[in-house]
């Protein structure tokens, strides 16, 4: 009798024990799971540079804050750990924004596969029209290596194949995105930044 | 010689890359007298329109007598004086105050300065050089840089505070969806008061529709030149503030207006943060010389 209560009590707290971590990772969808500790020292990490930052006013001021050049290193080979923190309808989206931003140093094929997945999660309305556009077109200053390659052709079935599920406003600039008029304003805005 | 600096005219003169405007009104191209004319007070691009001196009493008259020597005759006797100078006296306002002929490096960039204690009077676009002396009522034309423009440019800019207009998914005129418009906003606000900077940048095939104000990076460049704007140390309401590609409108206690990308315009301190250096500018009014 004494046996059975106890692997009655076991079952019980088992099944409390997974219920809980069920409902910490419910945000966040199995296949681009990481580690807890890399997740958690990331979150610890934009939460010292949003204490820095203030606000994002101006973005490329996060460019000189020490912790967040720090995110950019910890996340210049892989894209999981920022996916995973955009995952989560718990964080704010300044907080998701400096994720992103983060990505700056990123190669264009993760970045792409992570702009991907972002536009699945926008699909499920995970995701807001502001982040989307972080993503694809976050400034002069950070990751542009999907405007800039709106001739390749996986970006141009990416947007294509997404156009019709988007808002209105981010319809229009998926058009501007592919006839390649975003990439020339940035052309422009750095041109004209050298120019005296 | 105690100098103290102050704009010219910064209440009344406006270029929004086109037209002249001259307190609120538009100004007319003259063929005759071969300048833009004050419908008030006459010419105004070359030498300056305001009031008159009568060199017999040695008195200043702002508001204009028609029996009295113009403006331009004024300065054509401090021409006379000499040129090689920073600037000379030439005659007291009616108060019994100084005045003076302040020269540039050639002939057309003198500029003519009343040294009334509270009402400063210039004849010409630029600085003016005041010393402590006299007194004076002369009615329209501001002392305090804290007035005028300055203070013109705060109020609109504060009028837009909240709106997401500026915002990087809003179209706003030429700006497209997806364009970031710090610079748009600051350069609305300017054109609104009357203190444009103009439209230095042709498109390229972004925005087909007409050439785009400075960009945030121009305002921050000190080698840039910006129409009508000059660079200055120390932050006044109304200066515009740029710093590491972002643009915003100095508001006074060490705050600024601004458009960002999601949040809308916003009223903060950016500009004045920990770490943070920009370059401020100020009106001075147009001028085919700067």
């Amino acid at each position: 009798m004494k046996q059975r209560c106890i692997l009655i009590g076991f079952i019980v707290i088992s099944l409390i024990l997974i219920g809980f971590l069920a409902m910490r990772n419910k945000n966040i969808p199995d296949e681009i799971l990481v580690g807890i500790e890399e997740l958690n020292a990331f979150e610890s990490k934009i939460a010292l540079v949003e204490n820095k930052i203030i606000d994002l006013t101006n973005p490329n001021d996060l460019i000189k804050i020490t912790e967040f050049n720090e995110l950019v290193k910890q996340v210049s080979f892989s894209n999981n750990v920022v996916y995973s923190f955009v995952s989560d309808s718990n964080k704010s989206e300044q907080q998701k924004r400096i994720a992103i931003y983060a990505l700056r140093d990123l190669d264009f094929e993760s970045y792409l596969n992570f702009f991907e997945k972002c536009l699945l999660l926008y699909q499920k309305k995970r995701l807001t029209d502001n982040i989307i556009m972080t993503v694809l077109s976050p400034g002069v200053n950070w990751n542009c290596s999907i405007i800039q390659n709106y001739k390749d052709k996986r970006v141009t079935r990416l947007l294509e194949n997404n156009i019709e599920g988007m808002s209105e406003e981010l319809k229009e600039v998926f058009k501007y995105t592919l006839s390649g008029e975003i990439w020339t304003s940035i052309e422009d805005e750095k041109r004209w930044s050298h120019e005296e | 010689m105690n100098s103290m600096y102050y704009q010219f005219l910064k209440d009344h003169y406006g270029y929004d890359g086109n037209n002249v405007y001259y307190r609120g009104q538009f100004i007319q191209w003259s063929s005759e007298v071969g300048n833009f004319v004050d419908p008030i007070f006459g010419n105004i691009n070359g030498l300056g329109p305001l009031g008159y001196y009568d060199p017999e009493s040695k008195k200043y008259y702002p508001n204009g007598k028609e029996s009295k020597p113009s403006a331009m005759q004024v300065f054509e006797l401090a021409k006379s004086i000499g040129t090689s100078l920073s600037f000379e006296q030439v005659g007291y306002d009616n108060n019994g105050g100084l005045a003076y002929f302040v020269y540039g490096p050639s002939y057309s960039m003198g500029y003519l300065a009343f040294n009334v204690t509270t009402n400063p009077i210039l004849i010409n676009f630029s600085y003016f050089i005041i010393t402590p002396s006299g007194g004076g009522d002369y009615d329209d034309i501001p002392l305090n840089p804290a007035i005028g423009m300055g203070e013109r440019i705060v109020g609109i800019a504060n009028s837009y505070v909240g709106s997401t207009d500026y915002n990087l998914l809003s179209r706003k005129d030429d700006f497209l969806r997806g364009n970031p418009k710090c610079n748009k906003f600051v350069y609305d606000v300017l054109l609104r008061a009357g203190a444009s900077p103009g439209l230095p940048n042709q498109p390229g095939r972004w925005g087909l529709s007409g050439p785009k104000p400075p960009i945030a990076s121009q305002w921050a460049n000190t080698n840039y030149s910006i129409p009508g704007w000059v660079v200055v140390n120390s932050p006044f309401p109304g200066d515009v503030a740029s710093f590491n590609g972002h643009v915003g409108i100095v508001i006074g206690n060490g705050l600024t207006i601004s458009a960002t990308l999601y949040d809308g315009v916003v009223r903060n301190d950016w500009g004045f943060r920990s770490g943070q250096t920009p370059v401020f500018r100020r009106f001075v009014g147009y001028s085919p010389y700067y």
